[in-house]
Formats: structure tokens, sequence, C-alpha cells
């Protein structure tokens, strides 16, 4: 055995000597204890916390309806409420035609207005063809029996 | 726990008490240390004795004492006592020259890492072999043989009186 590792031995015992012996089982008892009450406090406050914290969600969940399949469903689309334009027909726009300033020439028809078609709504009034002077239906034929 | 289970515990304490004090002085370093190193073995103990009086309860105590010692959540705690006064008794000259050499090996062996001090206090205080050690330290036999070397070194650096045994 090496001298040193003896020495290092020895003088490990001296030390261990100085040591006072205490009794501590009071203490290790009233540890225990408290450390027992302190991991059951831990546990209850982890317990009411998780509660605390689903119970609203579940709540919520339940006032929804009973079947959470249907709830995660989104909402189909309404196509009987769904109104794309007013009924009320739109004020009259100035329509950009060339009617208003331009006269067409004798015996066309005035050009349709830009007013689009998708619209439900009833298109504005054309103004009438007589306007043109022009009358867009024949006159009438004298009867024969005449 | 019940009463009778008490009564065992505080025998139990009683009867072992000295033989794990010097174990936890040496692995603490200080007598205030050593009672605080115990005593959380003693509590840990305690909280598992239904299990343990009928087993090996002092060496659960000693493996405590072990784990903690070497746990880095005690060494943070303890980290944050700072001294702020130097120590009150200084050490006066020895003519025997006993104590002098002791108290050099206490110097040095406070400032070894916990793991090569728990390592020297196992093969050398409990003439524990090299597996029992890494059982007790939760590790290889390789790293038990290097932190003895380490240790035993550093204490060659440390305390230069003691090579005069080498």
């Amino acid at each position: 055995m090496n001298p040193f590792d003896d020495h290092i031995r020895v003088t490990l015992q001296e030390l261990a000597e100085e040591a006072v012996p205490v009794n501590l089982a009071d203490q290790a008892l009233r540890g225990a204890r408290r450390r027992r009450v302190a991991i059951a406090t831990a546990g209850a406050a982890v317990f009411a916390a998780v509660g605390l914290g689903v119970a609203p969600l579940a709540l919520a969940d339940i006032g929804h309806g009973t079947n959470p399949a249907d709830n995660s469903r989104p909402p189909a689309p309404s196509t009987t409420e769904y109104t794309p334009a007013p009924q009320v027909p739109p004020p009259p726009a100035p329509s950009p035609t060339v009617t208003s300033t331009v006269a067409p020439p004798h015996g066309t028809t005035p050009p349709p207005t830009t007013t689009p078609p998708a619209t439900t709504t009833p298109p504005p009034p054309l103004p009438s063809p007589t306007v043109w002077g022009i009358a867009s239906t024949p006159p009438p034929v004298p009867s024969p029996t005449r | 726990m019940d009463a009778a289970a008490q009564r065992r515990f505080r025998e139990f304490v009683a009867q072992r008490t000295p033989a794990l004090m010097r174990v936890a002085y040496l692995l603490a370093g200080d007598q205030h240390a050593a009672e605080d190193l115990l005593q959380t073995a003693l509590t840990k103990t305690a909280a598992r004795w239904r299990h343990l009086q009928h087993a090996d309860p002092e060496g659960y105590v000693r493996k405590v004492m072990y784990h903690e010692q070497v746990s880095w959540w005690r060494r943070a705690a303890r980290r944050r006592e700072t001294p702020t006064h130097p120590v009150p008794d200084v050490a006066g000259d020895d003519p025997t020259g006993n104590s002098d050499l002791r108290l050099s090996m206490r110097e040095a062996l406070q400032r070894l890492t916990a793991r090569q001090r728990a390592t020297l206090v196992l093969r050398y205080f409990e003439d524990r072999s090299e597996t029992e050690v890494a059982a007790l330290l939760g590790c290889s036999v390789g790293t038990v043989r290097s932190q003895t070397y380490r240790a035993v070194k550093r204490l060659r650096a440390l305390a230069p009186e003691l090579a005069l045994f080498t």
C-alpha cells in the first residue's frame, strides 16, 4: 500500500473523530411530517388549478350541445337567407352611355345600357324608343273590312 | 408513522448517529453542514421508514448522504450562504506537528469537488471497493478510478507537506 494512501486514511479517521454526535431524530420526524404536508398541499393545489382550468371548458362544451361532433362541424352556408342585392332598386345612376349625348342614326335600335346583367334587381327603365321619334312597333294595318 | 415505528426510528438514530455523523462530517467539511446533511438524509429516511425499517436503513441513509453531497441542487442552495466574517479561531503552531497535517488535509479536502471528496471518503475511510463505490454513487468503475486518481493528485498539489509521506 502506498504510504500516501495510508496517510490519507489515518488523517480522514482523525478528522472524523472531530464530529460531534447530535441526535437529530426529532428534527427528522418533524421534517418528514412537514414534507408530507407540503407534498399533499402542493398536490391539492395542482388538482384545484387543473380543475378550475378544465371545468369552464367542459361546461361550455356541454352548453353547446350533447353531440360534440355536431359542434365541431362549421355551419353550412345558408342559401335561402342570403340576398345578394337589396330588393329596393338602386337609385338610377347616370349611365355613361352615349345615348344621352349622341342620337343614334335613324332605323337603328338604341344600344343597350352598361348595367350589369347579373343582378336580380330589375334593370332601370330604359328610355322609351319614342323619345328618338322611332316607333318600335309597326303602325296598325287598316282592317280589310273597311 | 405510528408510535411503535417512531420509537424504532428514534432507537436507530440514537444508535447509529455517531458513525453517520463522522461520514457526514467528512463529506460536508464542518459541523453545521454535517448536521444539515445528516438531517436531510434522516428526514428522507423517516418518510420511507415503513419500507426501510425491515431492510437496511443505515445503507439508505448513507446513500442519501452521498447523493445529496454531489447533488447540484444542494450545492447551489449552499452556495448562497456566504460567510461575511472570518472564522474567529485561528490554528496556532502545534509542537507535535500532527495537527498541522490534519488541518492541511482538511483544507485540501475542502477544495476538492464534492464528488472527489465523496469518492475519497468511500475508498479510504469506509474501505469500500471500487465496485461498491460505483454502485453507491451511481457511476461506472472507471469514473471511480479517475475520480480517485484526480483527488489524490489534487491533494498532493494542495498540501505539499503531505508529499513527505510518499
